[in-house]
């Protein structure tokens, strides 16, 4: 009964990157894409398209009121608005990272690849989070202080080579993951200890998150606008914090299943020895067909 | 039963996270007016008018009102048009008309405007769509959005859609407009009903 739960999740799992469309999601303002087709694909739960909807009127109802808090907060005077607007951008942040993307699904499939501690995942997952944000703050100071050129244009540009560069390393480490179980299972080295000791699991998680994020660049150059340059980093920093946070309860989330099929298992140890090799195997490689994929997408 | 909560929560969490992961969100929120506009034989077109939030305001002022001045001069509407605006032509100006459940492609528009008032950017321009009225009732719907979701269209709550004409007498048609979701189409992988324009027109008896 257990064995069959947990093939139906890989299973979903296979499924699910089976069906993850290609699309290049640059800002069709300022970027010419060649197929514009509405993504329609499958039929998601209707309670899933309402949380959804509302996931996105919350971030509409933020952005307004972070804007008129920056608003205030220009015109000095008082620390309220500026205390609002790093809690709004908190928020923001949390709210941000719950729709999709963020690395959160690479993430977990490197996460489900491995045997991370709690502490371990947290460090994985905040990682990925900050380097997502500090290389739009990176993007944004570099872009405006440095070059004095268009930012829209650079941000195309800027996000289509940390992709290809992000994705070819995550097709690397996914393929180094698929050979390793491989080697591990064809020698029948079947210990329970996986490549994590030998990857350092912050390197990774710096590739994965170093796609800048629209949405911090976004709000710090509204306040830039403004020049406020101090409060655009801080807010930077604070939609980063609220990124890190969400993806951090989604890799804790995962981690804590991995331990319940591990203990699941333990009754069972030479069989949960073996469904670990297998999913290890099909995650790596999973991990590297996604990266592949993303790539391909990007190119 | 902890353990299979779990682990069911982590097949939950991959599906949702992983379907979704290569598109964006919206970073773009627009508020949009459309005004149908009739001639003499009946609907000649939609004026579209789109106000962007600040932030995207903020964005696209950075980088094309070159003087500063919060005013967008002929030249720097030239090159808003040519750099953030025209790619959209790939994408049917994000405006999906169907007349009588028959898709029309929007193949170019005219009259394009760009202007920053009240802080925020509004974009205008005419989408011609010439449809003649007869006694029979026609159903136009024009369901407006971004097919990769970048940026999310919503009605303005006010005047969302009014009635205007050109050289024409609008009293020579019935017309019935409303302003709800379009069920027929889904995008996003089906989460999300775009709102539509439904107008129904024929001439009057």
């Amino acid at each position: 009964m257990k064995r069959r739960f947990f093939f139906i999740i890989l299973g979903t799992v296979f499924c699910s990157f089976l069906l993850v469309p290609c699309v290049h999601s640059g800002n069709p303002f300022t970027t010419q894409h060649a197929d514009k087709k509405p993504i329609v694909s499958f039929s998601k739960p209707v309670i899933l398209s309402k949380v959804f909807v509302k996931i996105i009127d919350l971030q509409k109802y933020l952005k307004v009121h972070m804007a008129r808090l920056v608003r205030q907060a220009e015109t000095g005077g008082s620390i309220k608005p500026i205390i609002l607007l790093i809690l709004a951008a908190v928020l923001y942040g949390i709210i941000h990272a719950a729709g999709p993307g963020h690395g959160k699904a690479i993430a977990l499939s490197y996460v489900l690849t491995q045997k991370p501690s709690y502490r371990q995942g947290l460090i994985f997952s905040n990682t990925v989070a900050l380097f997502h944000g500090i290389s739009g703050i990176i993007f944004v100071f570099f872009i405006r202080f440095i070059t004095h050129s268009s930012i829209m244009g650079n941000l195309d540009q800027y996000t289509n080579i940390t992709q290809i560069i992000s994705y070819s390393i995550i097709s690397f480490i996914g393929a180094v993951l698929f050979l390793y179980s491989f080697y591990k299972i064809v020698k029948k080295n079947r210990t329970t200890s996986s490549i994590n000791s030998k990857l350092n699991s912050v390197v990774p998680a710096a590739v994965i998150g170093c796609i800048p994020c629209p949405g911090v660049i976004v709000v710090m150059l509204f306040a830039l606008s403004m020049d406020l340059m101090v409060l655009s980093l801080v807010l930077g920093i604070a939609i980063s914090i609220g990124m890190a946070f969400t993806v951090s309860i989604v890799i804790a989330l995962a981690i804590s299943g991995k331990f319940a099929l591990h203990i699941a298992n333990e009754k069972r140890k030479k069989q949960a020895v073996n469904f670990e090799a297998l999913f290890e195997l099909f995650a790596g490689l999973l991990l590297m067909i996604l990266g592949l994929l993303f790539l391909g997408a990007t190119i | 039963m902890k353990n299979w909560f779990c682990i069911l929560s982590i097949g939950f969490l991959v599906v949702v996270f992983f379907k979704t992961e290569s598109f964006a969100h919206p970073h773009v929120f627009i508020n949009q007016k459309i005004k149908i506009v009739f001639d003499a034989k009946g609907v000649a077109g939609f004026r579209i008018q789109w106000e962007f939030d600040d932030m995207f305001t903020t964005m696209i002022a950075g980088d094309y009102d070159i003087n500063k001045n919060q005013l967008l001069e002929k030249n720097e509407v030239t090159t808003i048009k040519e750099k953030a605006f025209s790619y959209l032509a790939n994408s049917n100006y994000f405006t999906f008309i169907k007349i009588d459940n028959v898709p029309f492609n929007v193949k170019f528009v005219q009259h394009f405007s760009a202007t920053i008032i009240n802080k925020k950017l509004i974009y205008d321009f005419f989408i011609p769509c010439h449809v003649s009225a007869s006694f029979n009732t026609k159903r136009i719907i024009v369901a407006t959005y971004d097919p990769t979701y970048y940026s999310a269209i919503s009605f303005a709550e006010h005047h969302g859609a009014v009635l205007d004409e050109v050289k024409g007498d609008i009293e020579r048609f019935e017309t019935e407009v409303m302003i709800q979701e379009d069920k027929s189409t889904k995008i996003y992988f089906d989460m999300i009903c775009p709102t539509a324009l439904f107008l129904e027109f024929r001439l009057a008896k």
